[in-house]
This record gives C-alpha cells, sequence and structure tokens, in this order.
C-alpha cells in the first residue's frame, strides 16, 4: 500500500513538532513519569462498624501490594496504579448488638475480604528543592473484591464478590534517592460500599450485607522515573 | 484586681494592633472548589430505624435485595463545594482565615430497596442535603522560598445545614423529612499554595470537621405526629479542595 507523498511529508513534519515541543515542555524535565512498587496497610477492612453500629468486633486487618504510576508537571500531578490486597486476620463479629427488631436471627460471625483497587487521582504538588515532593489530590477508585461471610444465620461460610466506586483523596510525599529513583509514602482515604450481596439473618430473607470499601489505607514504596 | 486586669486589657489592646501594624502583614483572597465524600454521613433518623423500614444504621443499611425486585443502591451522598477564603499572613509564618463555603449533595442518595411490611415491599429512597459553613481557623504557615507555602490550621466553622429525606412505597407508607439546623464543627485545614507569580498561587486544601447538630425535629408541615421524624445533621467528614489564591501584596 502507497501512501500519498505529500501526506507522509504533513505526518513527519506534525511528529517531528510533537517530538520538539515535548523535549522543549517540562514534561521532558527529570522526574515527570514514574512507576511505582508499594507495600501498604489498611485497619478494619471491611469497615464492619458501618453494618454493625454498636459491634463488639476485632476487625480484619489487610496488607496490599500495589503498582503506582504518576504523571507529573512542575505544579500537578495525575497518579493512577492498581492494589491488591491480602487479609492478614479474619475479621471476628463476636457480639453484632442488633437493635433490629424484626430480624430474628441477625448476625454474622466471621468475614475476609480482599479486593483490587483502582485509583486515579489528580492535584496539586509541591517540589521541595531537589529533595523531594509534596503532593495532595482527589479522586476516585473502583473496587472489585471477593471474600467470605460467615454468618449466624446459614451457619456455614458463604463466598461473595462486590464492586463498587469509591471518593477520597490521597496525601504523599516523595524522598528522592536518586536522579531515578525516589522513596515514596501516601496516605489514601476512600469512602465507598458495594450493594447488597448476603443475607445475615434468618428472616426476613433479603440480601443486607454489604462490602464497605471505606477507609484509610497508608503506604510505603520505591518508584522509579522513566521520564 | 480588677483594676489589673483592666489595665493588662487596656495595654493589650494598644500595643497589639500596634504590633500588627508594624509587622509584616499580607492578605489573601481564595476561590475554591472541592468534593466531600460522604455529606451528612448516615444521614440516619427515627423514621428509617422504626419499623417497619428498620434500618439501623441509615443510607448504610437500607440497602437490601431479593429475587424478583428491582431494587438499586442507595449510595451514600457525595457533595460539592465551592468557597472563597479570606487570610491574613503575619511575619510570614502565622496566619488566620476566615471564609465561606456552600455546598450540596450531587450524586448519590437515591435508589430502591425492599423491605417488610407483612409481604415484601419496593420503597423508593431519596436523600439529599445542602448547606454552608463559615470557618474561623489560626496556625501556621511553612514558606518555601517564593515558590510556595505550606499551612497547618485549626479552629471552628459555624456550619448550616438542611437535610431531607423521603421514603415511599405502595404500601402505601409515605415518609418525608426536613431538617434544618447548625452547629459549630471542629475545623482541622491543611492546605498547599504553589505561587505562579509573587501575587498568584495555585491552591489546593484537605480539611477534616468533626460535628453534628443536636437532635432535630420534622420541619415538614404537613407531616401528622405519626409521620414527625427526628434526626441529627452531622458536618463531620473530608473536604478537598482546588483553586486560586490572590495575595494582596507580593510575598
Amino acid at each position: 500500500m502507497t501512501g500519498n507523498p505529500s501526506m507522509k511529508l504533513s505526518v513527519r513534519t506534525a511528529f517531528i513538532l510533537l517530538a520538539m515541543l515535548l523535549f522543549a515542555s517540562p514534561l521532558m524535565a527529570e522526574r515527570n513519569i514514574g512507576v511505582g512498587l508499594h507495600l501498604g496497610g489498611q485497619h478494619n477492612t471491611g469497615n464492619i462498624d458501618s453494618f454493625y453500629q454498636y459491634a463488639q468486633a476485632d476487625p480484619q486487618n489487610s496488607m496490599f501490594v500495589g503498582i503506582s504510576f504518576k504523571f507529573s508537571a512542575p505544579f500537578a500531578f495525575l497518579r493512577t496504579g492498581v492494589d491488591n490486597s491480602f487479609a492478614i486476620n479474619k475479621g471476628n463479629v463476636l457480639e453484632d448488638q442488633s437493635i433490629s427488631t424484626d430480624h430474628t436471627s441477625e448476625g454474622l460471625d466471621t468475614y475476609q475480604l480482599s479486593y483490587t483497587a483502582i485509583p486515579v487521582f489528580a492535584g496539586l504538588q509541591f517540589p521541595l528543592q531537589d529533595k523531594g515532593v509534596f503532593y495532595l489530590g482527589g479522586g476516585i477508585a473502583y473496587f472489585l473484591g471477593t471474600g467470605e461471610v460467615k454468618s449466624e444465620a446459614s451457619g456455614t461460610a458463604e463466598d461473595i464478590s462486590a464492586t463498587a466506586l469509591a471518593f477520597g483523596f490521597i496525601s504523599g510525599m516523595q524522598l528522592h534517592l536518586t536522579r531515578k529513583i525516589s522513596l515514596y509514602m501516601e496516605w489514601e482515604y476512600l469512602e465507598g460500599r458495594s450493594k447488597p450481596v448476603t443475607q445475615t439473618s434468618a428472616a426476613p430473607t433479603y440480601e443486607n450485607f454489604y462490602v464497605d470499601y471505606t477507609g484509610h489505607r497508608l503506604q510505603l514504596g520505591l518508584m522509579y522515573f522513566v521520564l | 484586681m480588677k483594676r489589673c486586669i483592666r489595665t493588662t486589657l487596656v495595654i493589650l489592646a494598644i500595643f497589639i494592633p500596634a504590633a500588627l501594624t508594624a509587622a509584616p502583614v499580607n492578605g489573601a483572597l481564595t476561590l475554591h472548589g472541592g468534593m466531600m465524600p460522604s455529606l451528612g454521613g448516615n444521614l440516619n433518623s427515627y423514621s428509617q430505624t422504626s419499623a417497619p423500614i428498620n434500618s439501623t444504621n441509615g443510607i448504610d443499611t437500607i440497602n437490601n435485595s431479593a429475587s424478583g425486585f428491582d431494587t438499586s443502591p442507595v449510595d451514600r451522598l457525595l457533595g460539592a463545594s465551592v468557597g472563597i477564603t479570606f487570610k491574613v499572613t503575619f511575619y510570614d509564618y502565622f496566619h488566620m482565615r476566615i471564609g465561606g463555603n456552600y455546598f450540596k449533595s450531587v450524586y448519590g442518595g437515591t435508589g430502591k430497596t425492599v423491605y417488610d411490611d407483612g409481604g415484601d415491599r419496593i420503597l423508593k429512597c431519596e436523600y439529599a442535603m445542602w448547606g454552608y459553613d463559615i470557618p474561623v481557623t489560626v496556625g501556621l504557615t511553612i514558606p518555601f522560598w517564593k515558590d510556595m507555602k505550606i499551612s497547618f490550621s485549626t479552629g471552628l466553622a459555624y456550619a448550616y445545614g438542611v437535610y431531607t429525606n423521603k421514603f415511599e412505597s405502595d404500601a402505601p407508607l409515605e415518609y418525608e423529612g426536613e431538617f434544618k439546623g447548625w452547629a459549630l464543627p471542629l475545623v482541622i485545614h491543611l492546605e498547599g499554595e504553589y505561587f505562579l507569580t509573587r501575587q498568584l498561587a495555585l491552591f489546593t486544601s484537605l480539611s477534616y470537621y468533626n460535628g453534628s447538630t443536636n437532635v432535630l425535629a420534622d420541619r415538614k408541615q404537613d407531616d401528622d405526629a405519626a409521620n414527625k421524624d427526628y434526626a441529627s445533621i452531622d458536618f463531620t467528614g473530608y473536604r478537598y479542595n482546588l483553586g486560586i489564591s490572590y495575595y494582596f501584596k507580593p510575598i
């Protein structure tokens, strides 16, 4: 297949101009595109207090590993990535103290959740000379979770899966170790709940238990700057 | 003793303004907009916790689903806010800020659930909230050369909110509530400014409010005593903002 020579020339010129613009722009300055690997933790995964406000529970703790991608201009950033969580311990509801009047046998015994989160945050960042960067942004995250819950009603463990959209913010700091590598620490807070996925009462027989992804997440990692 | 206190107050009244006049003072005006996840918290009220709805934790536990019923989840409210803040800095490192914010729920709060009223019935739910607040905080600022400032402050806000809810089914059942009230939530505020020029800066902030009103009675005039609802308005939560600041004097 042959193309129009003038068309080819125009495309080539456009590419050269684009490349020149890219080189001239701040995007080509150091530490503008980074890929990070981090390890994090979350307390009270599943935020059981929102379902059982007065419960006496030993909540689930999780750790997660994640990959992050950060695109930075001099004063703005876009941060995305993927996080995968693993349960450190099962959540255990010792006494749900449900105040519902017509749920005859409401109660959750144990639960264990793991999830994949895809967050996207954007905001402002504050470069601290050549030492590091402080950043603060808002955004959303999509959660895909799976788990196992055991209720008093059924007496058996049941597999569940649930998705949810969450809203929140990120606050983080990077400490530059070398020209290409930075240590980073981040605090994420996200609010999001799934639709009901399983029942915890013998009557009425409704699915009423939802997965609550709300919570604080702290993570520490290393970022390699491609550009 | 009284004379001593009076003398001290007079001396302070003379010297503090004099010191501030002599101090390097700068003022800044910031326009900002932002988001408020989980506006109003779980929006619980008496009519939701009582039979036949029986939701123990408001919007969080109102969601039920069952096969054969066309339900859709009722999500917590996401709020959007716009505001203006006036900030005075003293000696570059200290500041006081007063602002005004208007906020409104823009996402979530509507959906359909199923409840037990002797038989299974669909319940349509609607939650909404709007309001305004006037935060006053004092704190510290760390300027980083002429490029940026990072500030931290704490204080109080006067917050006024209007929370409405509506529950409808073909039982027939209809509860409609409107709650209006104010509170003085505690405020923790972190902000950063990136200076584009010596007077103009990009602004971002993260605030945490903690406080709610007393329990309020439903203000809907057409409700009879049996339908009277009670709730408090919860202002607790995080707020993320982006905006632009203008300093009256070059930094």
